[in-house]
């Protein structure tokens, strides 16, 4: 049986007033398996993110990266093989070209020049950035910017990608492109998102959490399209699972007129 | 206030060049051994916080002036005087590049300035009156207290500095009481605003003020000496008042002689004599407080009143003599016709150019 | 592309041409050795200064620097070099020279010699950031030996200068709508700071996460990138033989001398 990629067991997380986090979560994610993590804001999905990468430490259970369990100890061996892009992009490309910032990881681990060049540029054709090399990130645009940290993070070829709102503040077609190319990718993917369409799109499975437990976990045509659960976690069907009829729709205030 | 190159003598700028570039050695190396690596991004984005700090204009309450904050104290506060340090470093320098505020040669001075005072001398004002106990209302005083000296002492080397380097008539006395003036409401403001954020900042993330003086279960072990920093600071004073002091006596007299051996004898169209009696009177009339000794103010009026004794030596001053002054003034249009012209040339040269790089800065 | 951005000085950095691609090492050094010919110069010295034109104008042009930019930058500059110059003249009467029955005080002379050194080192300062950009500059300075921490702290500042600048900006503007006015009083500007700082406080722990994600082990690394080419040294020694050689021989006296009298 193939090792699974992510393995988490019973992770609680308390925060220092002592309220919990995350308490008693437990999944698994398969190599290649594209897994999204739903619920409302303050369920804990990024807190959960965190763990992974081992910036909070559990208060109980535990979570295994590829058979290596993360602690203390093997901080820089578990980032090695887990990649994460954070909400904001700004505070993720903080070199001043886009190059430095794509090799900053690789550089981190001591590589040949030649070789670094080689990667580096490969690394941005395949997000589709080729000839911004030079380009200060503070000029590119949202889209651009999420891709330019995407490229930063492949580079190192994680095996887990942890990616926490991904498509927040993209435009349509920036967040298309992002939707195509996360597909092709062959890592695990982890997305923690408010972007059901998006997860519709990508995952596999879903995982609900709510209160910092896991409350439901499954195929996302069906979970997703459970009412009752949705309501409970202060979610939304997506568009594309409701019925719909024309006369059915939602219609703005400003539209009603007055009769 | 930014010291700015017109006004510096290479003596001055030089010597507070070494002077900041010592205190940034240190700095560097007590922050490197510290080996803190959360502080680097943090240094880096407080650097910019200080500009965006300084966007933020208050009104001066009872002078009706709008006014800011420096920064250099509240970074101390947050960073530890050596951190802080090389952080108000880097913003000087992109001021001075970015926004041309301040020169480049007169970075030294500004680093001095606005750097050493507000981080290292106002942080260890603070650190004296606060100790290992930062409750509110002694924080709130050392950094009043700290921001105060900073700011004053900061207003009063700017004085300093101009005339030492003697371009500028402003005698010192009435210059210093003026910016020290002008300066002290400044400096209140400014005291007053800094220990309410850090207040707000201790209550919210006291962690971040703790590590900065050293408090906490990481820094039980050693207190780290401030003798070589004391050391550092002697040396460099010491270096300023020499270099200044040799300079000022030596290089004018030879900058004077080097011309006249230049210029040869026979160009000299008039002897010095009614122009050295001028000069030497405007020298008393300016001269800055009584006793203060260097020669650097009037470094022309002396050479040429020695001149003017020795009969074998004509007094050299080319611009004192008509002769020189039309020659002067025909030459100077001549050299800006020059200049124009060839820059004229220069641009259509280059415009004629075929363009296939890039151009046009970025949009 | 923000409000802030569009008045930096050194987005011409990014242009190409000979100056842009000299090695920003040279430029530094250049730059440093031209503003210390002019500031050597003693107090009453203003046709000597002249030639020195020659530099600012010559970076300008062959870096394409629009000279309506260096003169509005030096527009700003100027004030406080005038603040402190104009008492020159009133404090410093003495006649210094007499050229066609006018007379011109020791006080205009250095008054003007003020004006001039002020003039030729902004624009060096604003010719140098134009064609060279603040990550170069922090670059060159790695490369003459200075310490590891300041470099890295130039890049790190510049990286979020705008971005925090943006932020005040959107502050600012939100607060002079709700209040009316736009004056701040003291209360407001500390609000204001107190959340611009936790905010800053909060980034640089993002961005510490995002650097600790991808290995960083405190040292900051970066591709080389700086080549010490022959036409460095010629444009170093060039600038230098110059500014050495107008420094110790007024030309410009001579020329007006050679043509009044030729």
């Amino acid at each position: 049986m193939n090792p699974a990629a992510l393995d988490v067991r019973n992770a609680t997380y308390r925060y220092p007033d002592g309220t919990c986090a995350i308490e008693d979560v437990s999944f698994s994610i398969a190599p290649n398996e594209a897994v999204a993590l739903v619920g409302p804001s303050g369920a804990g999905k990024t807190t959960l993110m965190l763990c992974i990468v081992g910036f909070l430490r559990l208060a109980g259970g535990d979570i295994h990266v590829k058979e290596l369990q993360v602690g203390k100890k093997n901080l820089r061996q578990v980032r090695r093989d887990v990649g994460m892009i954070f909400q904001n992009a700004d505070d993720q490309l903080f070199m001043p070209t886009l190059y430095e910032d794509v090799a900053f990881g690789v550089l981190n681990r001591g590589m040949e020049p030649d070789d670094l060049d080689r990667k580096v540029r490969k690394a941005l054709a395949d997000r589709g950035l080729s000839g911004l090399e030079e380009k200060f990130p503070g000029h590119l645009s949202g889209g651009q910017k999420r891709l330019a940290s995407l490229a930063g993070v492949l580079i190192m070829e994680p095996g887990i990608l942890l990616l926490d709102e991904p498509s927040s503040n993209l435009d349509p077609k920036s967040r298309r492109q992002l939707i195509q190319q996360l597909d092709d990718l062959e890592n695990s993917r982890v997305l923690a998102s408010h972007d059901l369409e998006m997860v519709l799109d990508l995952c596999t499975r879903v995982l609900v959490l709510n209160r910092g437990r896991l409350v439901a976990e499954g195929d996302p045509a069906q979970i997703l399209a459970d009412t009752k659960l949705m309501e409970s976690c202060n979610l939304e069907v997506p568009h594309s699972l409701q019925p719909h009829r024309l006369d059915h729709h939602d219609t703005p205030r400003s539209r009603r007129g007055f009769r | 206030m930014h010291m700015a190159d017109a006004l510096l003598s290479p003596a001055v700028g030089v010597g507070f060049l070494a002077a900041s570039g010592g205190v940034l050695a240190y700095s560097a190396k007590r922050v490197q051994d510290e080996g803190d690596d959360r502080k680097i991004p943090l240094m880096g984005v407080l650097g910019a916080f200080v500009f965006a700090a300084q966007m933020i204009n208050f009104t001066i309450p009872g002078t009706g002036s709008s006014g800011h904050i420096g920064g250099g104290m509240l970074l101390a506060m947050l960073l530890g005087p050596y951190a802080a340090f090389i952080a108000m470093t880097s913003v000087l320098i992109v001021q001075a590049l970015i926004f041309a505020d301040g020169g480049i040669l007169a970075l030294g001075t500004n680093i001095w300035n606005l750097g050493f005072y507000p981080c290292v001398l106002g942080w260890w004002i603070y650190r004296m009156i606060v100790g290992k106990n930062p409750a509110y209302g002694r924080l709130s005083i050392a950094a009043m207290l700290g921001i105060l000296v900073a700011v004053e002492m900061g207003a009063f080397s700017v004085a300093l500095q101009t005339v030492l380097s003697g371009k500028s008539e402003l005698p010192l006395g009435e210059f210093s009481a003026l910016m020290l003036g002008i300066h002290f409401p400044i400096a209140l403001v400014e005291g007053f605003v800094t220990l309410s954020v850090v207040n707000f900042v201790y209550r919210i993330r006291p962690r971040v003020v703790r590590d900065s003086l050293g408090i906490g279960p990481a820094f039980e072990q050693d207190e780290p000496s401030y003798k070589p920093l004391l050391g550092i600071v002697l040396i460099s004073t010491l270096i300023i008042g020499g270099v200044v002091a040799w300079f000022a006596s030596s290089l004018p007299d030879g900058l004077e002689w080097s011309l006249h051996k230049m210029l040869g004898p026979g160009e000299i169209a008039q002897p010095a004599d009614e122009q050295g009696g001028r000069l030497a009177r405007l020298q008393e009339k300016t001269a800055p407080l009584p006793g203060y000794d260097i020669a650097g103010a009037s470094p022309e009026a002396e050479g040429v009143q020695e001149r003017a004794g020795n009969d074998e030596a004509p007094a050299v001053w080319p611009h004192v003599s008509r002769g020189k002054s039309l020659s002067g003034i025909v030459g100077s249009l001549a050299v800006l016709a020059c200049v124009c012209f060839s820059a004229l040339l220069l641009v259509w040269l280059r415009n004629r150019q075929p363009q296939n790089s890039q151009r046009e800065p970025l949009e | 592309m923000s409000l802030v951005d569009a008045s930096r000085l050194d987005r011409h950095a990014y242009v190409d041409s000979v100056i842009q691609r000299l090695d920003p090492r040279a430029k530094v050094l250049a730059t440093l050795v031209f503003i210390l010919a002019v500031v050597s110069f003693d107090k009453y010295t203003v046709s000597p200064l002249l030639p020195f034109l020659a530099f600012p104008v010559l970076i300008a042009v062959l870096g394409f620097v629009p000279f309506g930019l260096i003169a509005r930058r030096f527009a700003l500059a100027l004030p406080f070099i005038l603040l402190i110059g104009v008492f020159n003249p009133l404090l410093d009467r003495a006649v210094m020279v007499e050229v066609g029955g006018l007379q011109v005080s020791g006080g205009w002379m250095s008054f003007t010699s003020i004006f001039l050194r002020g003039l030729l080192c902004v624009t060096a300062g604003i010719v140098l950031i134009a064609t060279t950009s603040v990550p170069r500059i922090a670059e060159a300075l790695g490369g003459l030996r200075f310490p590891r921490v300041l470099v890295v702290q130039l890049l790190l500042l510049y990286r979020y200068l705008f971005v925090l600048m943006d932020e005040t900006g959107r502050m600012r503007r939100a607060r002079v709508l709700r209040a009316g006015t736009t004056k701040a009083s003291i209360r407001d500007a500390t609000g204001m700071l107190t959340t611009l700082l936790l905010r800053t406080v909060d980034r640089s722990e993002a961005i510490w996460r995002s650097m600790l994600v991808r290995g960083f082990d405190g040292e900051l690394r970066s591709p080389r990138r700086l080549h010490w080419h022959f036409s460095d040294t010629v444009f170093l020694v060039l600038v230098t033989t110059g500014c050495v050689f107008l420094r110790m021989n007024p030309i410009t006296t001579r020329l007006g001398g050679w043509i009044l009298n030729p």
